[in-house]
């Protein structure tokens, strides 16, 4: 039983040898001349990683954005929960919606509590 | 499965949404009132056996929900007024929590111990925040960051049982493991969740976050952690284990048992020094947790473990709750955690003295006293088990228990006062303070009342 596992030891072990000799081939390689190193601005760059930012990017920002953020992502993921029920609600049929309003009734307790709690308030 | 499988937590949770809605003192009856209810309801079902799919209800999840409930309402009777009128969703975080223990008692399937056991924390990590002040917050982060990967270590041998196996059900489990060959998946997945489990019950090589939260977070859910949350993980593990307990090959007896000796013998020898009462009962948690885990790894060999377990389980509660519930009444008075200050508490307040001295000596067990009967118990039962090198340690380590224990009651009973303000209770502190030494009592002088219930207990497989 343990043999099998042997080999699957082995393999990792060749697979993060690899993963590290090919990290680390520009700098063994520098001194043959392989690979110089030449730094311009336009390699500094963060390549095709969005819009390069104008202004400091340590901004401050109103807290209350996750307080929307939250709740936005706890009412868009039920809506993907309640798409699946709405396509086949006639099968489901009685059962269907009993299942799907014990799935929704926190939910919308949890909206209603931050709505009574102002978190729904731009202050 | 019919609805009355999970009517307690109905009514817990109808009880603890309601209570977001509600004002403060409001919010507090209602969640006593829930709780209470459901205590009862839970006392009817004893004896009675529902499984279905996720949830299996039987005399063990019933018993360790009677734990879960009981000390989540003495905490709340206990909790002191400013910060009930502070936290209006205290009570609520409170009964969400209880609910995940509850269910994580009687979940039969690794889905749902998962899911219950994320109910119980997540409101725990809120808790342990609630005192609004630096440590605290350090506290709530320490213990959310750490829990979490907790959790992801727990999810990772989850995954590997799953894999073996290929059953998520404990049953299936069960049977899969007792026909399985040698296999490393197996060990190392069974291994991880007992390290996934070892951070909620504070056992040794996982126990690093607990001095700090138990210091930080405000003592009424310190007290919730170091009773009602360490039960639930030692029940969920106990039902777990039941499952792995036909191999040879999978030794985990001997694993616990290492990790129990060194963790008696570290928490005791590191509690010594502390000089904060609560980091001291912490070290002397983590203790304790290395003497339960006596019970849990001699589970296979005795019949009578898991009655010893539970009943060493209850003790400990009880006596930790006396502790930390004194430990409100006091530094709330005196506004200081340090032993130092304790200076001559018994001169002017002796009931509460004496309420932490018996909850201190049943901890270091001295006869009379349920921590007593709960260490000889499972001394006996390791002993018929064959981990005598064990008992040996547990006795040495007993001993120098008794000295940081005996330390505090010195502190308090001889020593000159410092400050002559007097102790003030309110009533219902006073009321849980009561039922918490009595049940020490009780549980020391009659045990068989406990143990009548406990020789009930069985697990299904």
């Amino acid at each position: 039983m343990l043999s099998t596992y042997t080999q699957l030891g082995l393999f990792l072990l060749v697979v993060l040898l690899l993963a590290g000799l090919v990290l680390a081939l520009p700098v063994i390689l520098r001194p043959t001349g392989i690979s110089p190193k030449k730094p311009n601005p336009l390699k500094g760059e963060p390549f095709e990683c969005g819009m390069e930012t104008i202004g400091p990017t340590w901004i401050r920002f109103n807290f209350h954005y996750y307080f929307f953020a939250l709740i936005f992502l706890a009412i868009d993921v039920s809506t993907i929960f309640l798409y699946l029920w709405a396509i086949q609600a006639e099968e489901f049929g009685k059962n269907g919606i009993l299942a799907i309003s014990i799935f929704f009734i926190p939910i919308v307790i949890g909206y209603a509590y931050a709505w009574y709690k102002g978190a729904l308030q731009w202050k | 499965m019919e609805i009355e499988t999970i009517l307690p937590e109905l009514v817990l949770a109808a009880a603890a949404t309601v209570s977001l809605f509600l004002s403060s003192r409001k919010a507090l009856w209602l969640g006593v009132g829930g709780l209470t209810a459901a205590i009862v309801l839970v006392t009817l079902s004893w004896g009675e056996e529902i499984s279905g799919g996720f949830l299996i209800r039987d005399n063990f999840s019933w018993f360790f929900n009677l734990i879960f409930l009981g000390s989540a309402l003495l905490v709340l009777l206990a909790s002191r007024l400013d910060l009930i009128l502070r936290e209006r969703e205290y009570p609520a975080l409170i009964i969400f929590s209880t609910i995940g223990m509850t269910l994580l008692s009687s979940s039969n399937d690794l889905v749902s111990i998962m899911l219950s056991l994320e109910l119980t924390s997540i409101p725990l990590y809120v808790m342990a925040g609630l005192g609004r002040d630096k440590k605290s917050a350090e506290a709530s982060l320490k213990y959310a960051l750490l829990g979490i990967l907790a959790s992801a270590v727990l999810i990772f041998g989850m995954v590997f049982v799953f894999g073996f196996t290929g059953e998520t059900a404990l049953p299936k489990i069960a049977q899969a493991v007792s026909k399985a060959e040698v296999n490393p998946g197996l060990i190392a997945g069974l291994f991880l969740m007992i390290g996934g489990f070892g951070f909620k019950i504070a056992a040794l090589p996982f126990h690093m976050w607990a001095p700090d939260v138990y210091e930080g977070a405000p003592t009424e859910v310190t007290t919730f952690l170091s009773t009602a949350s360490k039960a639930a993980g030692l029940a969920v593990l106990v039902r777990i284990l039941s499952a792995f307990e036909a191999p040879v090959w999978l030794d985990w007896g001997m694993v616990l048992a290492i990790l129990s000796a060194l963790g008696m013998t570290i928490g005791n020898l590191v509690a010594i020094h502390q000089t904060n009462i609560k980091r001291m009962l912490a070290y002397s948690g983590i203790a304790h947790t290395g003497y339960i885990l006596i019970g849990v790894a001699s589970l296979g060999m005795d019949g009578a473990a898991l009655s010893n377990t539970i009943f060493y389980i209850v003790a400990f509660a009880l006596s930790d709750m006396a502790s930390f519930l004194s430990v409100i009444a006091i530094s709330s008075n005196i506004g200081s955690d340090d032993i130092a200050d304790y200076a001559g508490i018994a001169r002017h307040s002796p009931l509460v003295a004496l309420v932490i001295s018996l909850g201190l000596i049943s901890l270091a067990g001295i006869p009379l006293t349920a921590g007593f009967l709960a260490k000889l118990y499972i001394f006996t039962g390791a002993l018929d088990s064959g981990l005598s090198w064990l008992v040996i340690v547990a006795i040495i380590n007993t001993v120098i228990s008794a000295y940081y224990y005996f330390k505090v009651i010195k502190v308090m009973w001889f020593d000159e006062p410092l400050k002559v303000n007097r102790v003030t209770v309110s009533f219902l502190l006073g009321l849980a303070l009561l039922v918490s030494s009595a049940g020490i009592l009780v549980m020391g002088i009659a045990p068989s009342l406990i143990m009548n219930a406990l020789g009930q207990i069985s697990l299904p497989f």
